[in-house]
């Protein structure tokens, strides 16, 4: 097993996470998330992965969506929200990942 | 707002290849893709850069795809023409094995439905006075009578039923680990 591999394995299961973190800040647009996520290496997604990401959030009702049609020179825009199911979920997570970093670290302390 | 040729073919591309989908799921999918494309020209990109940026319009549509399959459960016929649209789309691995296990799947458990039936109507004519020797179960000099094949035939259809259901599940399994092997490829 390469690092590369196993990179991927981690960004596979943290984008979700990362999405519902990013939406619980403030509604947002594909093209504005994957740009954000570009800002770290370890994050960055094509638009391959992050629409069907999106999509399959939306529909298990974890997200919600509204198109905003086009203002002042700016294109339609379809941002995201968080749903109160999403909240909920992302806490979860938020809480499994909590138990992830301290085990890590107490493994790594040994 | 009006796109330039190429990016236009590049939607129309996506279009064409999420056939499967309903048209409303489609159309929005491809208003999406376009939005960011307005954005990108908006920030100064050329067509040029916007399209290697999505990259080859099969594989986008195919990530919908394969997410829309992967990800949902059971068994219906959107799900199947999304299968069958996904590996005329996945290469030659998918050209051999896939419609082998997907056909043999559909056609298992469709059998295994008509199966009883079968033995059912048989039944039925008996007790009205027929015999249907076109219907039945015969092993060497063994015939069984419509009143013993009902069962033996409701046995056999769910022996074929769940081998079509297994072969139904690998097919699934199958398409997870080609988009899996395909995704490792990409890094």
């Amino acid at each position: 097993m390469n690092l590369d591999d196993w990179k991927s394995q981690i960004k596979r299961g943290t984008l979700e996470f990362c999405i519902l973190l990013m939406l619980k800040q403030r509604p947002s647009y594909g093209y504005e998330m994957i740009t954000t996520l570009e800002q770290y290496p370890i994050l960055t997604a094509k638009e391959n992965t992050i629409y069907p990401l999106l999509r399959r959030l939306l529909k298990e009702g974890y997200i919600s969506s509204s198109w905003q049609e086009s203002t002042e020179g700016l294109p339609p825009r379809k941002y995201y929200s968080v749903t109160e199911k999403g909240l909920e979920y992302s806490s979860a997570m938020s809480e499994e990942w909590d138990h992830l970093l301290k085990a890590i670290d107490e493994i790594k302390g040994g | 707002m009006e796109l330039e040729k190429s990016l236009n073919e590049y939607l129309e591309k996506v279009d064409r290849y999420l056939k499967p989908l309903v048209v409303s799921e489609r159309v929005d999918i491809v208003k999406e893709i376009k939005s960011e494309m307005l954005e990108l020209l908006g920030n100064g990109h050329s067509p040029e850069q916007i399209i290697e940026r999505l990259g080859n319009p099969k594989e986008l549509a195919k990530a919908y795809l394969d997410e829309s399959i992967t990800k949902s459960r059971g068994f219906n016929w959107r799900r199947l023409s999304a299968i069958i649209a996904f590996y005329s789309l996945a290469g030659m691995g998918g050209v051999c094995i896939l419609p082998v296990t997907s056909i043999c799947a559909i056609a298992f458990m469709g059998s295994g439905i008509i199966c009883p039936i079968a033995g059912v109507i048989k039944l039925l004519a008996f007790l009205l006075g027929f015999d249907m020797p076109w219907i039945g179960f015969t092993i060497g000099n063994y015939s069984a009578n419509a009143i013993v094949f009902l069962p033996i035939s409701i046995l056999i259809g769910v022996v074929l039923f769940l081998a079509g259901w297994l072969l139904w599940k690998l097919t699934i399994a199958l398409i997870q680990l080609m988009s899996r092997g395909k995704k490792t490829l990409e890094q």
